[in-house]
Order: structure tokens, then sequence, then C-alpha cells
């Protein structure tokens, strides 16, 4: 059963790996990342780290039993209990619902562990595949979203808006 | 460094006939409950927008005779707030601000006048963190009468030319765009 994990320094290979192989997956479907991004990938990784501990968003990547990592799963904090969601998944198990219950469960910790009140995620028009895994997990359309906001794209905001949670953890660090 | 107001569209603000009519000339001061600069910068890779505001104002400005204007808004940096205790922090520490040693950031505009669309178009300076840079701005006049005249402008600054270069593998964007919208009453 894979495990959604906080982000920390430990991960740095397993993500990297994780983006190497699916590079051209991801810059069809999303972005290319440019060489830049592996090329110093270990000190972004860093950057994010500190940026994370430094309370401005949380990080986190959902695990394999094998220790792979199968996808990335973001927020990033924005004031007044509101964040925005990014994430990704491996190509060999797209299509599968990975996305949508690594989804929730990153809804279920926003709340939970972080204290948010509302998610907000911008996909693609044509990314059809993220949009379904946002409407499963409870996601609605906000309105469009704009070049700036999807590497050059067109597409919608979606919003979710997350009931008080039964605390987990303390909302520290939000 | 460049401006841009919101680019062209207003209504006539009635600003240019209450010039014309020497209506405006005399001493102004800012309106702070009706005013704010605000600040956004990309983070996170371009991935999200910081965005901020200063919560404590202060301002004057003059109209003489022929029409010149100057003024300045002076800014009480540890004012900021991005809605986030720790950024905030951040911001108001040396690797940005650096409140404690430079705790005004001063808009000053030393040369200003209506142009022919009605903005007030005209160049000044910014300081902030104890440097200083020269800008331009044309901003919108959105609001006029005899007593009081609301302007709205936007300025694009690198902050690196105010020595603010934090950016751990360029995670936070150089450019940083302001947002002022300053109302001036009459000064009795």
């Amino acid at each position: 059963m894979p495990e959604l994990q906080r982000l920390q320094a430990g991960h740095a290979a397993a993500v990297l790996a994780f983006e190497l192989a699916n590079r051209a997956y991801f810059a069809a479907s999303i972005s290319d990342r440019g060489d830049e991004f592996y090329d110093q990938f270990a000190q972004r990784h860093g950057a994010l780290l500190a940026e994370q501990k430094a309370g401005l968003g949380a990080f986190y990547v959902l695990v394999a039993a094998d220790g792979s990592v199968l996808g990335r799963f973001n927020l990033f904090f924005a004031g007044d209990g509101a964040a925005k969601v990014g994430y990704r998944v491996a190509q060999h198990v797209a299509g599968r619902g990975v996305a949508t219950a690594a989804v929730r469960e990153l809804c279920r910790l926003a709340a939970a562990r972080h204290g948010l009140r509302t998610l907000r995620a911008a996909t693609a028009h044509e990314n059809v595949a993220s949009q379904k895994v946002l409407a499963k997990a409870g996601f609605v359309p906000a309105g469009p979203a704009g070049p700036a906001d999807l590497g050059g794209k067109r597409g919608t905001w979606y919003r979710r808006d997350l009931p008080p949670a039964e605390d987990d953890q303390p909302a520290a660090s939000r | 460094m460049t401006t841009g107001a919101n680019g062209g569209q207003q209504q006539d603000s009635g600003v240019t006939a209450l010039a014309r009519d020497g209506a405006l000339a005399g001493q102004w001061r800012l309106d702070p409950q009706q005013s704010t600069v605000e600040f956004r910068v990309p983070h996170f890779w371009h991935l999200i927008t910081v965005r901020g505001w200063f919560g404590r104002l202060e301002g004057e400005g003059l109209v003489a005779a022929d029409g010149a204007v100057t003024g300045r808004i002076v800014i009480d940096a540890a004012s900021l707030n991005t809605k986030n205790k720790q950024r905030d922090k951040h911001l108001r520490s040396a690797d940005f601000f650096h409140v404690e040693r430079h705790p005004q950031a001063v808009l000053t505009i030393s040369q200003a006048a209506l142009n022919p669309a009605g903005q007030l178009a005209g160049e000044g300076t910014l300081e902030a963190a104890g440097s200083h840079e020269p800008i331009r701005f044309t901003a919108d006049v959105t609001a006029a009468s005899r007593d009081s005249v609301t302007l709205r402008a936007e300025i694009t600054v690198d902050r690196s030319r105010f020595g603010m270069t934090w950016s751990p593998m360029r995670i936070a964007a150089m450019q940083a765009t302001g947002s002022v919208t300053a109302r001036f009453t009459r000064a009795s």
C-alpha cells in the first residue's frame, strides 16, 4: 500500500529517479522542467525543504513499498487558511485511482495537520485526467486559469472548501 | 525599471477640468485609511505568487500653480504583511527590508504632471533597504474633486537593485510588482 510521506532530505534520490523516469511523460502532459531542474536537483530539493521548514508549504511524496516514488503532492500556503495544490503521478500508475486516493488523503492532511480551509488547483484544458482526479476528490470548477498559472497553457481553477477537521496533530505549521 | 498604469481605458475623472481651473493647486495629505501599497512576487519557481501589503502609510503632495506635482509616500517597512508570520519575519530581516536599520521605504515623486489622457505621469525615486532607485510612473486618476484625488499606479522593480537578492536556486523571482492606490485630501 503506497504511503503519503512528508518530503524530507532522504527522499532526494527517489524523487530524482521519479522525475527522470517520467520526464517525457510530464513534458507532454504538464510542462517540461528543463535541464537545469535535473542538473541542480539536489540544491533545489534543499531549497524546497528549507521553505517547508519555514512553514511556507507542505510537500508530500507517495512512496511505494519498495521505496520508489509514485507521485508528488504539494501544498503551497497562500495565507488565510488557503493553499495551492500541485501534483504529478508516475506514468506507470496513471489511470488506476492512485492520484485520486492521494489527493483525497492530501485534503484530509491539509485540514487535520495544516489547518487549511480552502484548496485551489489549476489544470490545463487538455489535462482531462487531472480534471477527473480533482472532481473525484471533491473539487469544483472556480474560474478560468491563465498561462501564468499553467506554464503557458489555459485551463480552469478548481476549488475545494475543507470542513474543520478532527486534529491529528496541532495545526502549527501553517 | 518600468511602470504602467492599468492601460488606458479609464473614465474621465474630471481631473483635467479641475486642473485647468487651477482648482487643485495647494497642499494635499495622504488618506491612509483609503490608500494601499501592495506587492507581489512569483515564488516556488513561479508556481505561486506571494502577495502582501504595508499596513502603515503616510504621505503628502504639493500641486504648484502651474500644475507641477511633487510628493511622497512614506511606508513603515515593518508593517508588511503576507499573511504568513514566518515569511513576514524573513522579509523584515537583513535579507530583504532590514527594517531595524531601514524602518521606512519612501516613494518620492520629484516631478509629475497631468498628461493629455488625464493621467499623472512623472518620475521620482524609490528608497528601500537603504538603496535608492529612480522610477518612472503613469498613474490613473480614478477619482477627483476639489477636495480629494485618488491615484492608482503599478511599478515593477528588480528587487536585487535594493540588495534583496535572496533566492536559493532561484526559488523566488527578482521581479516585484507594487500596486499603489493613493487617496489625497486637502491639507487644512
